[in-house]
């Protein structure tokens, strides 16, 4: 066993767990283990809270207290934010066609469509966990909409060709307002859902509703237009799902902000 | 009898602890006597992690009501069968989080406006802190914060990882990063005491 596997005993060590012999023996030939563990063992914060501040708390909750529903398990989550996305992307598709899906060979539409869900999926499954305090991290925000947009990409960038236009800024401008007014739509419907919620990381929540949004945005895009440029495509329809990641961190760092600045005005128990 | 411990490093649940799941529960159908027992039971380890890094006990008075405030307010967000100890210190956690950015932010309006006659109610005051506080003092705060919550507040990795919203991968290594500037710290302390003892 070397230092580093003992690590993991460390702690439950110095605060009295039984550890396997295997590590109980690095740790009588370690000296270096041994020096860490007697510093660990300094003792932390005694201090508790007094009898009267507990009572004001319990007689500040028994007050308020009344039955609560639990909110509702990702098994039902997952589906209600899903049927929220899809149903924006049904009522653009309705209104502005079917052009971009019928312009797309077969490649292309799979591997756009496959991509598109199985983003679509894993966000949704990020942002159940999210909104429920202590629940188990697989992926960080960051590296998820990093990984997105990395991805979307190389599948444009792959999959598509540079074209000859001539009309660049005024056709991608149609278009990015198409892909945002999409993902405005589908971020709205969402925060409905997520503030049944705990936001506590409101920047995390906020960037992976815009990615999930975004995505909605994007979908109506690539089945409404027919652009097969690839230029075309990673700035005004790419850059509308990456609009609004900034945009979904943007709102969550200014309502962390303001959450922060007005938690003081919501104190109900009186100071000690 | 000690509690074991397996090869991830997690130690079984505290026998001590009585079922807080259950009073979890209980909490969300109204239960006033569960209530009670969770703020009993509770409230002193929340309170540890708060004193453990702002230091003063006003400040730590403060989070404790805010984080009770705010366990009421999302209780409906805890679901049965879940660890309630990460549900919880995560909250704590963000408590936290705002209570420190709102300081800091009250301090440099005070150190704006020249006010600094009371400055040191303030600052931290490592002499008077607890052995482990000053100990992982010169960690970054990531560290320190997981350093706390395995040493001072008994979670396992796997209660740090849902807490601080991270993977178990990720606090390992911070763990890891943390013990290795910790065991720099040591040697640094030891090496004048050993040549101060070489001295002729």
């Amino acid at each position: 066993m070397t230092c580093r596997d003992f690590e993991h005993f460390l702690i439950p060590y110095v605060n009295g767990a039984d550890i396997p012999e295997e590590a109980r023996s690095h740790f009588a030939a370690c000296e270096r283990c041994r020096d860490l563990a007697a510093a660990l063992r300094a003792s932390g914060s005694t201090a508790a809270p007094s009898a009267r501040q507990l009572a004001e708390i319990k007689s500040a909750i028994l007050t308020d207290l009344k039955a609560v529903k639990p909110l509702v398990s990702a098994g039902v989550l997952i589906p209600a934010l899903l049927s929220v996305v899809i149903m924006v992307i049904t009522a653009g598709v309705l209104d502005l066609g079917t052009a971009g899906w019928r312009a797309m060979n077969l490649d292309q539409t799979i591997a756009v469509f496959t991509s598109l869900a199985a983003f679509s999926g894993l966000l949704t499954v990020l942002l159940s966990r999210q909104i429920v305090p202590g629940s188990r991290v697989l992926i960080s925000a960051r590296i998820t909409v990093l990984l997105l947009l990395g991805m979307m990409g190389g599948i444009f960038a792959t999959l598509f060709h540079p074209h000859p236009e001539s009309t660049f800024v005024a056709t991608g401008l149609v278009c990015l307002r198409i892909g945002l007014a999409g993902a405005i739509a589908a971020g709205a419907f969402c925060w409905l859902i997520l503030r049944r919620g705990a936001i506590l990381d409101q920047v995390a929540t906020g960037a992976l509703t815009g990615a999930l949004a975004g995505l909605g945005g994007l979908a109506i895009l690539e089945i409404f237009c027919p652009n097969p440029n690839v230029y075309h495509i990673l700035v005004w329809h790419l850059g509308s799902t990456a609009a609004s990641v900034i945009a979904g961190t943007l709102v969550g760092v200014v309502s962390g902000y303001l959450s922060g600045r007005l938690s003081r005005f919501r104190q109900p128990f009186s100071k000690t | 009898m000690p509690p074991d411990v397996d090869a991830s490093g997690s130690s079984s649940p505290d026998p001590s602890l009585p079922n807080l799941e259950q009073l979890m529960i209980a909490y969300q159908e109204g239960d006033a006597a569960a209530a009670k027992s969770l703020i009993d039971v509770l409230s002193s380890r929340l309170y540890s992690f708060f004193s453990s890094e702002m230091g003063s006990r006003s400040h730590a008075d403060d989070m404790l009501q805010e984080a009770w405030l705010r366990i009421h307010r999302v209780r409906h967000t805890y679901r049965p069968g879940a660890p309630v100890l990460p549900w919880m210190y995560a909250i704590a956690r963000r408590v936290r989080v705002d209570h420190y950015r709102r300081r800091r932010r009250i301090e440099r309006r005070e150190i704006a406006s020249e006010a600094l006659q009371d400055i040191s109610v303030h600052t931290r005051q490592p002499e008077q802190e607890p052995l482990f506080q000053q100990l992982v003092a010169p960690l970054p705060e990531a560290q320190r914060e997981v350093l706390t919550l395995l040493k001072v507040n008994g979670l396992s990795i796997e209660e740090v990882a849902r807490a601080t919203s991270t993977t178990a991968g990720a606090v390992k290594q911070k763990v890891h990063r943390a013990y290795n500037r910790l065991r720099a710290v040591l040697q640094a302390r030891t090496l004048p005491q050993l040549d101060k003892r070489g001295e002729p």
